[in-house]
């Protein structure tokens, strides 16, 4: 009753209308910044940070988490009408996004895509306002061993699903690991792979990276395309919106997707990146028509889109109830309330009830927030597939530089950014899979972390990767996978 | 192509892990050092391009990476051609991004790529290099985030 009066409680602090404005200001806001390929919410966070100095700790508590539902949606926009993840946890997104809304149905993907974030996401928060202190004991059952068989498991599963040859998936994820040794090494300091360059020093930027590869490879891409004569012009078919048969094949995966990401968004780390795909690797398992993935499937996009915004609430839980972070922007969030004078932990709940609650509560508006700015505006940006493919491509080579150049302000980073579009182009003529490429880049550098820790505190023992229930059940998930996929095959 | 591109993966397993057996292999505090994950790395890869050289085409069909078009392969040499030309424009507007400023070079740059992208709509494109360059410089200058100018 106490919990249920303290939630009562917290809606009306975030219904004021102070607070209100505020959440709409930031899910406006974050949607702009999600749009642009290199930005995403971390860096609009932390752009948009001093704006919030004006306001109670509640009430920019309030805006970041407008600002955080807004730029993930956001990115899934540039993800579906221009095949550029904004964020590593919306590289899913483009997987069945973009080819949907290639083939004429780009308003579909933006409504299924939005079905599936404020479904997933509101029935998350009723899980995190439940569920956040039990399931933060259960995080902290992950150590090193448990968090590297975690990861090799999500790589494995993308691997081995991506479509086309077991063997250019895996490759790519080796390359993607490959590529996260580049730089200094955490543990010992010393330069790797960095051939004297100081601009390696501190490897590739992951964004430099994305976008290089989606965004400059599928312009490049295109420009093939027109000098052979093949392209075609798309235009938006059927419905604007989605039919409801459409919206049926969504639910299922929007509820699996949902709990998946939210489970799996609980684990500091990359828990989002990694329930997207463990949600996408797991419909197409379950799928009668997997050979559809990857071509515009309902499933296929419903599925990372819930599993990406569910995990974002699953975040949450160790930064209210541990202060630990569970993702980058919760990192900043994080270091916002220190400015505050607030310590986010296990006594938070006691101390701070309104800031909790009024948080959480915000989380239910701010989804629904989103709805009511993003699906007016789903005609809109539909249209943008009838803008001529030169100049869409133009632009998208023109931001995509800008964006890059706003990260470091770095000429070199411009031209590394040119090298993976290169890559990307050629990927795609030689039919290799790029989500193991980009999930390996994500994770590389925390599996080498967790496999150097594991087996330092093991003291050398390999058998600490199969040493506890977690780490042996993730093992044998690992195995089970690659072994099914070959038996597949055959 | 499978055999090539594993040919290449074995090439690259081979320099990767050359350049990896330079670092050292053991720290003070880090009994395993810089170099075993670098070396399992490389020595998968190695594997990796093995079974492509040996089995090629082994598995489905190559995946569609998103783009619904297809690229015709009917005129490689203009293709190679255009798109060396895209990456080389896009390499000159990098560098002169810092000494003529963003507004020009933007605006210069995407003329260009219009002319070659969307020919013959030239005062489309002129509205367009003008128009979105305008709207960036605004977005960018009230985020707050910094972009080079030429004075």
């Amino acid at each position: 009753m106490d919990t249920l009066s303290q939630i009562v409680a917290g809606f009306a602090v975030a219904a004021e209308p102070g607070n209100l404005l505020a959440l709409f200001v930031g899910a406006l806001l974050g949607t702009v910044i999600g749009l642009l390929p290199g930005l995403g919410p971390v860096a609009g966070i932390s752009l948009l940070i001093p704006l919030t100095f004006s306001l109670d700790p509640v009430g920019s508590l309030i805006m970041f988490a407008g600002i955080y539902y807004g730029a993930a949606y956001g990115s899934t926009i540039s993800s579906v009408l221009i095949n550029t993840p904004g964020e590593a946890s919306s590289v899913m997104t483009t997987m069945d996004g973009y080819p949907m809304a290639r083939s004429g149905r780009a308003g579909a993907a933006l409504l299924i895509a939005a079905f599936a974030s404020f479904v997933a996401g509101t029935l998350s928060i009723v899980a995190l306002t439940l569920l956040a202190l039990p399931l933060a004991s259960i995080a902290l059952k992950f150590g090193p061993a448990e968090y590297f068989m975690l990861m090799l498991f999500a790589m494995t599963a993308v691997a081995v699903l991506s479509g086309g040859s077991m063997a250019k998936g895996i490759l790519a994820a080796l390359l993607g690991l490959a590529v996260t040794t580049i730089g200094t090494d955490l543990q010992t300091g010393l330069a790797r792979f960095t051939f004297g360059a100081p601009q390696l020093l501190d490897g590739i930027p992951f964004l430099v990276q994305v976008v290089g590869i989606f965004a400059v490879g599928e312009v490049l891409s295109n420009v093939a395309s027109l000098l052979a004569g093949g392209v075609t012009a798309v235009r938006l078919r059927g419905p604007l919106w989605c039919t409801r048969d459409e919206l049926r094949q969504a639910v299922v995966p929007t509820l699996r997707g949902g709990v998946i990401g939210f489970l799996v968004g609980v684990l500091p780390g990359a828990g989002q990146t990694i329930a997207t795909v463990l949600a996408y690797a797991t419909e197409k398992r379950l799928s009668k028509t997997p050979e559809a993935f990857g071509k515009g499937a309902v499933a296929g996009l419903a599925a990372p889109e819930a599993a990406n915004n569910s995990a974002a609430s699953g975040s949450f839980v160790p930064l209210l109830t541990l202060g630990v972070p569970g993702s980058a922007t919760t990192a900043v969030m994080l270091g916002a309330l220190i400015l505050y004078g607030i310590q986010p932990g296990p006594m938070l709940f006691q101390t701070r009830p309104d800031l909790v609650w009024g948080l959480i509560n915000s989380m239910y508006l701010g989804n629904l927030m989103l709805l009511v700015l993003n699906v007016p505006l789903v005609g809109l940006f539909a249209r943008l597939v009838y803008v001529p493919q030169g100049i869409l491509m133009a632009l998208i080579l023109c931001i995509s530089s800008v964006s890059i150049y706003t990260i470091n302000e770095s000429t070199f980073d411009l031209f590394m950014m040119l090298v993976f579009g290169a890559i990307g182009f050629g990927a795609r003529r030689l039919g290799m899979p790029v989500a193991p490429y980009v999930l390996a880049v994500v994770l590389g550098g925390m599996m080498e972390q967790s496999f150097r820790q594991a087996m330092t505190l093991s003291l050398g023992n390999p058998t600490t990767f199969v040493g506890s229930p977690i780490a042996a059940g993730l093992f044998v998930l690992t195995i089970a996978s690659v072994a099914w996929q070959l038996y597949a095959r055959k | 192509m499978d055999r090539y591109l594993g040919l290449g993966a074995v090439v690259g397993a081979v320099i990767y892990l050359a350049a990896a057996s330079r670092l050292p292999t053991a720290v003070l505090g880090d009994p395993l050092g810089p170099a075993v994950f670098p070396y399992f790395i490389g020595g998968l890869m190695l594997l990796t391009g093995a079974v492509l050289v040996v089995r090629p085409g082994s598995g489905g069909p190559a995946p569609d990476q998103g783009a619904v078009h297809h690229v015709a392969d009917a005129q490689p040499l203009w293709t190679v051609l255009g798109i060396v030309a895209i990456l080389v424009w896009s390499g000159v507007y990098f560098l002169a991004l810092r000494p003529v400023g963003y507004p020009v070079a933007t605006v210069l740059y995407l003329l260009g790529l219009l002319t070659f992208m969307h020919p013959r709509h030239h005062v489309a494109n002129v509205a367009t290099a003008l128009g979105s360059t305008a709207a960036s410089s605004l977005l960018f200058s009230a985020l707050g985030v910094p972009l080079p100018t030429s004075f």
